[in-house]
């Protein structure tokens, strides 16, 4: 073989090495990148070439196309885990059930306890007094005790006067009972005027159930020297008084003494053994009050 | 050393007029009366007859210190309930309910809260307590007549 031979089989296999790739490249229909042409580590980037042609009009586009087995699946799958997602947002949201509290008032009864009693002081006295006496016995004084005892709470409901006038009528609104200690269905509210400027003027008038109580012929025993010096406290009070007290936050109180002494208890809205100027157990509840009247009607024996 | 007794002066009348019940947040304040128990009322009886301060004044306290607190922040449920539970508890020894007209105004401005509240008491508690809210609140409007 001659030189000239070898070095044509030399050059065409380096041509073909070399110069070859690009046509190779043009035989696969890959577009070579000539970028990094001076890089010879660089690898040729494939960008085939798409050919664009027109597609044929879509003929079920307008139509549901029909689903197949996998579809179905994943769709209850996406349905399932929305509403697992979604109760568990409703647990998240809705607080656990809590603890009902235990009975605080049930089966408590108020029993007088003769320790915390108010003590009435010094002798009753009201003996030498036939009209009170006359009134304290009398069957009015009685049928209003009655019917007290028998229409109250167990605590105040704010309804101190209305109870003491259904009580002193022996009915309730607007007739009173013939024969009952007043006439005619007590007006005014309420107790004491010293409600606050929020209350509107025309419920203030005629408000002082003393002034109530004296139209219908009821005597303040505050009002008298010689039966207050016997008034130290309300147990000192005779049997029947109405009890009339100023203060508090809504207009003074009002109670029914059902008793002398300390043997019975204090009754409007509510009852209790004690009177709301004394109740010692209350602590500062029963400090806001001020007895100001002491009514009974005098009554011929 | 001059301002030294007037500091001493200052420190002791401040902390003879300071408000012996203030709480500084709501959850404070639902613990603290979350804490009463009837055993507590009852106990009263013995605490008077030693001559010491009843824990029926202390409700009373807590309460109005509530009251205040209330007056900047909001009141929640479990606060309300407490509330609910202190008033009861007063009304054992209390028949004037002196502690549901401490916490009226704040009653008016949220039954909604106190009505929700009190479905977590004893059937026979709410009834109660219900019906001495609403008649205490008539008779803040329209006497007790």
């Amino acid at each position: 073989m001659s030189y000239t031979k070898i070095f044509v089989i030399m050059a065409s296999t380096l041509l073909f090495l070399f110069v070859g790739k690009p046509v190779a490249f043009a035989q696969q229909d890959i577009e070579p990148d000539f970028s990094n042409f001076d890089d010879p580590d660089a690898k040729p980037v494939n960008k085939a070439k798409v050919a664009v042609e027109a597609e044929p009009p879509c003929g079920t586009c307008s139509g549901e196309l029909p689903k197949t087995k996998n579809q179905e699946q994943l769709k209850t799958v996406i349905k399932e885990t929305k509403k697992q997602a979604t109760v568990k947002a409703v647990k998240e949201k809705t607080p656990p059930k809590r603890k009902q509290e235990s009975c605080v008032t049930c089966g408590r009864k108020k029993v007088a306890d003769k320790t915390y009693l108010e003590k009435a002081t010094g002798e009753s006295g009201w003996n030498q007094f036939p009209e009170i006496m006359a009134y304290s016995n009398s069957s009015q004084v009685e049928n209003m005790i009655a019917w007290a005892t028998s229409h109250h709470f167990s605590s105040s409901q704010g309804y101190c006067y209305r109870y003491v006038k259904q009580a002193l009528c022996g009915a309730e609104r607007p007739k009173c009972k013939p024969g009952a200690l007043v006439k005619e269905y007590l007006k005014g509210n309420p107790v004491f005027a010293d409600l606050p400027s929020s209350v509107p003027q025309n419920k203030r008038i005629g408000s002082n159930a003393i002034k109530a109580l004296e139209a219908e012929g009821f005597k303040n025993l505050l009002a008298d020297p010689t039966t207050a010096d016997l008034i130290k406290n309300p147990a000192s009070a005779p049997k029947g008084a109405i009890l009339i007290y100023a203060g508090g936050k809504n207009g003074g109180h009002i109670e029914i003494k059902t008793s002398e002494r300390t043997k019975g208890s204090y009754i409007s809205d509510f009852s209790e053994p004690n009177s709301i100027l004394k109740n010692e157990l209350a602590g500062r509840a029963s400090h806001r009050y001020q007895l100001v009247g002491v009514m009974i009607k005098p009554m011929g024996s | 050393m001059k301002i030294m007794p007037f500091l001493l002066s200052l420190s002791i009348s401040s902390s003879a007029f300071a408000d012996p019940t203030v709480f500084k947040n709501i959850t404070e304040a639902e613990t603290k009366l979350a804490g009463y128990t009837v055993a507590d009322i009852d106990g009263d009886k013995q605490r008077l007859a030693e001559g010491k301060d009843l824990k029926i004044n202390e409700i009373f306290s807590d309460l109005e210190a509530i009251s205040a607190l209330l007056v900047k922040q909001k009141l929640t449920e479990e606060l309300a309930l407490q509330m609910e539970r202190a008033c009861l508890l007063a009304s054992l020894h209390d028949g004037s309910n002196y502690a549901v007209d401490i916490i009226l105004t704040i009653y008016q401005k949220n039954k909604s809260i106190f009505e929700k509240a009190a479905q977590r008491l004893h059937p026979y508690d709410r009834k109660n307590l219900m019906d001495v809210f609403k008649g205490k609140d008539n008779e803040s409007k329209n006497g007790n007549g």
